[in-house]
């Protein structure tokens, strides 16, 4: 059960989008989730979308990963669609009693389906492709800028690192503490919403001891190997703009210089 | 002077509350470049403390502890001597930072202001001389347990130390894993003469060593060959210690009347050579 947690997952590949430069690629993951909601008629969308739907075929992760990203956010997008439907203006097409639908209610609620599922396909994108040590390097180097505000940044991204590290071994000793506690007979799986909340806390009481005892451990081990914050600090592996983010450059440039000129040249499709 | 001195050393924790204990009455010793100490003695008797206080992660409350000359209680100096002695500790997973095995390895000379390129030189000769070189890009929860004690190790190694000490590195391996670790820990001992500060509650590992220190009670009872140590059964066991299988085979032989001939075997090999001259006759 625990182990059916995929958010964030890291499918290696040696695929152009893996090879393409971390910080690149978290900026365009940002970059696009905005295009997405500027997008305001079905060319300009479809230009978004389509750049999206060819980075997915190039990251060449299996479709079926994607599929089981969406999961999590069926309901959410079914609900905020219908939604939009019924809370359409304008001339209306169809009316049951007091439920109208317009074509502007339809229009939206495409709209709004269309962008949460890439929204989520965009974000997936990037976690499938990078590896978690890459993912905060990047950070790391991008919000660099703030630690001239005093922002901890170094700090932030090894917090990162570490809680990164922790996440396997974390839900193992759960996975650990919950047998022992059904095997001391605690009961987990009956009883209304309270009572299986309550039945949480055994098994979140050790857990917490058992990780502040890691954490004195793992402290212990760092100051061993001379960690002393991030000054003075080298790294092994530097990140590297290369060829394969020029190109990414540029497709992205001629797919923006689209995206702008439909979204200009044609009527919006959407009233907000 | 030896490499690491003790000297006079006193340590309580809890200094100055009510709790206050004293867990070390006034130890010393020296390790020798180069040495292979194994130290011995049962839980709370203060072994983890030294471990602790051998690279500075503690400071002596009374005494003086020096590494290659230099102070563990001077604070402008405390990196250069925990990058001359490394720790490793009981449990692999609580001393791994990063989330794949070479990363976590890079850590420590990361942390030293090494040059890149030589980090990368540093890190693959570390993961070579612990055999996990194969298992560089591995994510280090998907390891078994002695690999990942192996990858530990490794961390400590491309820091380039003179000396590691290791509390208790095996005890919570399997047998197979426990091997893997203790030919490793040999092989860095003898090949590149790493000075090794074993601590154990496995008498067969003790073994190995070239010198053996016994504690009890925050003290240091004995100090010696691991001849010297183990052929004092009695003394061991008064102390609740064990010897090694073979050391207690032959001494239970003795004691029920049988003429053994020999000094105490610490192996299974020097076992075998004392029943093979064992004549029946001659009692």
């Amino acid at each position: 059960m625990i182990g059916d947690i995929t958010f964030g997952q890291y499918f290696p590949g040696k695929s152009i989008i893996h090879k393409a430069d971390p910080r690149l690629k978290i900026t365009l993951t940002v970059a696009y989730i905005v295009l997405l909601f500027i997008a305001n008629n079905f060319l300009s969308l479809a230009a978004v979308v389509g750049f999206i739907l060819l980075i997915m075929a190039l990251s060449k992760v299996p479709v079926g990963l994607y599929f089981k990203s969406m999961k999590a956010v069926i309901f959410i997008v079914t609900f905020t669609s219908i939604l939009n439907l019924f809370y359409g203006t304008g001339e209306p097409l169809v009316k049951f009693g007091f439920i109208t639908i317009t074509q502007n209610g339809v229009f939206n609620a495409i709209f709004i389906s269309v962008r949460i599922v890439s929204l989520i396909l965009t974000s997936s994108v990037l976690t499938f492709t990078t590896s978690p040590t890459q993912l905060t390097d990047a950070i790391e180097r991008l919000l660099k800028p703030l630690s001239y505000l005093r922002v901890p940044v170094h700090e932030f991204a090894m917090m990162m690192t570490i809680a990164l590290r922790f996440v396997p071994t974390l839900l193992e000793e759960t996975d650990k503490i919950m047998s022992a506690q059904k095997a001391r007979g605690a009961d987990m799986e009956s009883g209304g919403i309270i009572q299986r909340v309550r039945a949480l806390i055994p098994i979140l009481i050790p857990l917490f001891v058992s990780a502040f005892r890691r954490a004195y451990e793992l402290a212990t081990a760092m100051e061993s190997r001379c960690y002393h914050g991030g000054k003075g600090r080298t790294k092994m592996k530097l990140l590297k703009f290369g060829k394969v983010d020029v190109i990414v450059i540029g497709a992205v440039l001629i797919n923006l210089a689209l995206f702008i000129v439909l979204n200009i040249i044609f009527p919006p499709s959407i009233v907000l | 002077m030896a490499f690491i001195e003790i000297k006079d050393v006193r340590f309580s924790y809890n200094l100055g509350t009510p709790e206050a204990k004293e867990v070390l009455h006034k130890i010393s010793m020296s390790i020798e470049k180069g040495e292979f100490v194994a130290l011995l003695g049962h839980n709370g008797c203060g072994k983890s403390t030294v471990a602790h206080l051998l690279n500075g992660m503690l400071v002596p409350t009374k005494g003086e502890i020096t590494v290659g000359g230099i102070s563990t209680a001077a604070e402008e100096t405390i990196l250069e001597v925990r990058s001359k002695v490394g720790l490793v500790q009981q449990n692999p997973d609580n001393q791994i930072v990063a989330g794949i095995v070479e990363e976590d390895v890079a850590f420590g000379p990361e942390n030293l202001g090494v040059p890149q390129p030589e980090i990368r030189q540093r890190v693959d000769e570390a993961l070579k001389a612990v055999d996990m070189y194969e298992y560089r890009e591995h994510a280090p929860h998907k390891l078994s347990g002695g690999q990942k004690q192996r990858v530990a190790i490794a961390g400590i190694i491309a820091m380039q130390p003179d000396c590691i000490v290791l509390d208790e590195p095996t005890a919570m391996l399997d047998p197979r894993g426990r091997k893997e670790v203790m030919d490793s820990i040999k092989r860095l001992n003898t090949e590149r003469g790493i000075t090794v500060v074993l601590i154990t509650h496995y008498m067969d590992e003790a073994v190995q060593a070239k010198r053996v220190i016994v504690m009890d009670e925050g003290s240091i009872l004995r100090e010696g060959t691991a001849e010297e140590i183990f052929s004092e059964v009695e003394f061991m066991k008064r102390h609740d210690l064990d010897v090694p299988q073979a050391t207690e085979l032959v001494y239970r032989l003795k004691a029920a009347g049988i003429g053994l001939k020999g000094d105490m075997p610490l192996n299974t090999a020097e076992c075998m050579k004392i029943f093979e001259k064992y004549d029946k006759n001659a009692v």
